[in-house]
């Protein structure tokens, strides 16, 4: 199928068909895109990467003169990561989902799968992300599409300009997933915008939303599937949890994660239904959630969970704090801080909705014959009706698996095949 | 302290004692701050409620500055000492020779399971453990290599603390130990026993062993390495500013499975 549609494209052919390799067939097992979300791919179905390169990890200090809280001491620069190449070689920029920094599991794999096809990799947390907002962040309010894509195209400049000595690059390409990819659609754009630009080569979105709002109302509803009383029942549900998983173990240490097909071994046992499942991955979206409001919260002293004249050190207890930033929603913080911020006389609420959709610059998009979009016919961070227009926006450029749920399916061969041959060919 | 059974309840008093001695007191008056726009009165009746729904991850924790003191603590020991010395002997070593330390180790640890798996009446748990290590301190050369999970053998993992835990003693307060990390009353207890006990079981081998220098490298160096080598955990790792407080509900939620099962 990958290399039907690639093979099909042959305006600019940004991936010529020079890999030998046959493209192994998509027989990812899920077809509930819960199941796939949380539990991922089998082990025996994921693509294998001989190199055992370990990411380095770096600081980049882009305001050496900003105050950070002493709650934050850990936070002395925006950590990233690389993996280079001993020659010349193109570097892939990869910009990490909601809640992701460069340590992050599907970061990781998608070091691997780059580096292992030839290219230099680097790393960079998501803006959503606490050390993002806190060290490169220029107003801690991450969400606007053309303000992250500054911030991102800004740490992107410095990582060039101190890595030219180092490696030498062929080219430039940009790759995120989740939000990660929304965030790389409009920094193509906004790079091509300006002067002094990157000039990316190729463009992958992974599974990214269409439009934030619209996801962000998916994702705020997951969370009450089998939590219907909301954070309030949060307690039960995790000792139900631990219940199940004790009773699944019985008779051995259930908490022994060193086993890769830890999660699939977990599930097969407890047969956790829909609704804890999409609780589980609400759950992970929240605690992102809590973490960025929380995060940009104390950075800007707007007092909106954090007392705006109280000092945030790391011995300050914070559970009165965790139990309402916990509470609050993507929705919260885009009623509440988003469009009080970014809404004006020029721009309204319903503007900044619409300016949150990739279909903004559609225009734009469908005119790139470098912009690449992979995703799933079930990813649970599309709202109805989104998949019909990302396709309709990319076209022949699209790359549909029939299952996978949002990222279930990245480490199979098949999409690691795919991944590869986009940024090796 | 209402957690805490009876019988330990002396010893773990004059431990809370100490540590209340040490923690830092009340400071004089906290300044006044602003109240912040979004409060938990909005979403819920504080009054009314138990702690428990308001804060789904609160854990008792009267000592929670000190604790979080001792957490930064760490967490900057890991990052100027305890780490760089791991990754040096991650560079120094190949990895079965590195694999080999922690089955050594590892088989060492089977003596506590095995001892604690009795006291608490798990035969399911002792009698594996007890066939693991003579299995792989024999045909395993003295734990270097772990043949019993080839068989199927899984490695058991049973401490004092569990064992209390079985026998009805409660979480006790909870406690970010100095380097060994986040524990409670009740676990710490049961560490430091463990400790005495192994010190002891060492103090009775040979003492031409003992007075090896090999013996003191091993016991004081490459176990404690081997140690932090086998936990992949990272301080602030998680990206959430509330780490403090999420370990802390993950660790005692996760200790309270163990002592399940």
């Amino acid at each position: 199928m990958a290399g039907l549609l690639l093979g099909g494209c042959t305006t600019s052919a940004p991936v010529p068909e020079r890999s030998a390799l046959p493209v192994p067939p998509y027989d990812f097992p899920f077809d509930n895109p819960w199941v796939a979300t949380v539990v991922g791919t089998p082990s025996e179905q994921r693509g294998v990467f001989p190199i055992r390169t370990a990411p380095q990890r770096r600081k980049l200090v882009l305001f050496p003169e900003r105050t950070i809280p002493e709650g934050f001491w850990y936070y002395d620069g925006m950590d990233y990561s690389v993996l280079l190449q001993s020659g010349p070689a193109p570097l892939v920029f990869v910009i990490g989902g909601t809640g992701a920094d460069d340590r992050s599991r599907l970061m990781l794999l998608l070091g691997r799968i780059m580096h292992a096809g030839g290219s230099h990799v680097i790393l960079i947390p998501s803006p959503s992300h606490a050390n993002f907002i806190v060290t490169a962040s220029s107003n801690f309010l991450p969400g606007r599409a053309g303000h992250d894509a500054s911030d991102l195209l800004r740490v992107m400049h410095a990582l060039k300009d101190r890595l030219a000595g180092e490696i030498q690059v062929t080219r430039y390409d940009l790759a995120g997933y989740s939000l990660g990819a929304w965030h790389a659609a409009f920094v193509a754009k906004a790079d091509a915008e300006r002067e002094d630009r990157i000039g990316f080569d190729r463009v992958l979105l992974l599974n990214p939303p269409l439009s934030l709002y619209r996801s962000i109302e998916e994702i705020d509803a997951m969370l009450y599937k089998g939590l219907p009383n909301g954070i309030d029942g949060l307690r039960y549900f995790l000792n139900q949890a631990g219940a199940r998983l004790s009773h699944a173990y019985s008779t051995s240490d259930p908490l022994d994660f060193s086993d890769q097909d830890f999660l699939f071994e977990a599930y097969s046992r407890m047969q956790p239904s829909d609704e804890s499942l999409a609780t589980t991955v609400g759950l992970a979206f929240r605690f992102s959630t809590m973490n960025l409001i929380f995060t940009s919260d104390v950075m800007g002293h707007a007092g909106y969970v954090f007392p705006f004249d109280k000092q945030f050190r790391s011995t300050t207890p914070l559970g009165d704090y965790m139990a309402v930033a916990m509470r609050l929603s993507f929705m919260d913080y885009f009623n509440d801080i988003y469009v009080e911020q970014y809404a004006n006389e020029t721009v309204s609420r319903q503007d900044l909705i619409d300016q949150s959709s990739l279909e903004y610059i559609r225009g734009w998009l469908s005119r790139q014959t470098n912009i690449y979009l992979l995703t799933n016919s079930d990813d649970i961070i599309l709202a109805k009706g989104d998949l019909e227009i990302l396709v309709n926006i990319f076209q022949e450029r699209s790359q549909v698996y029939p299952n996978g749920g949002h990222m279930g399916n990245l480490a199979h061969r098949s999409v690691t095949g795919y991944i590869t041959r986009f940024f090796t060919a | 302290m209402k957690h805490m059974a009876s019988r330990p309840a002396c010893a773990a008093c004059l431990v809370t004692a100490l540590l209340g001695g040490c923690s830092t007191g009340p400071a004089a008056d906290p300044p006044v701050t602003t109240p912040p726009r979004r409060q938990i009165e909005q979403f819920v009746d504080a009054r009314e409620q138990p702690a428990t729904v308001v804060n789904p991850l609160a854990v008792y924790d009267p000592f929670e500055q000190t604790n979080r003191a001792i957490y930064k603590f760490n967490a900057k020991f890991d990052d100027y000492v305890y780490l760089p010395i791991v990754d040096a002997y991650v560079a120094v070593t190949p990895e079965p020779v590195r694999d080999s330390v922690s089955n050594f180790f590892d088989n060492l640890g089977e003596i506590p399971t095995f001892a604690n798996s009795v006291l608490q009446g798990k035969v399911e748990k002792a009698s594996p453990t007890l066939f693991r290590f003579m299995l792989n301190s024999t045909i395993g050369l003295f734990g270097l290599f772990d043949p019993a999970s080839h068989i199927g053998l899984k490695r058991q993992d049973e401490d004092l603390g569990q064992t209390l835990g079985v026998w009805g003693v409660g979480d006790g307060p909870y406690l970010v130990l100095p380097i060994l990390g986040p524990s409670n009353l009740r676990d710490a207890t049961g560490t430091g026993v463990d400790f005495v006990a192994l010190t002891v079981a060492l103090e009775a081998l040979p003492s031409d062993v003992r007075d090896d220098i090999l013996y003191d490298i091993v016991v004081w160096g490459l176990w404690p390495i081997d140690q932090r080598y086998q936990v992949p955990l990272r301080y602030h790792s998680t990206g959430s500013p509330f780490e403090y407080d999420l370990v802390r509900s993950f660790v005692t939620k996760a200790r309270r499975i163990q002592i399940q099962n």
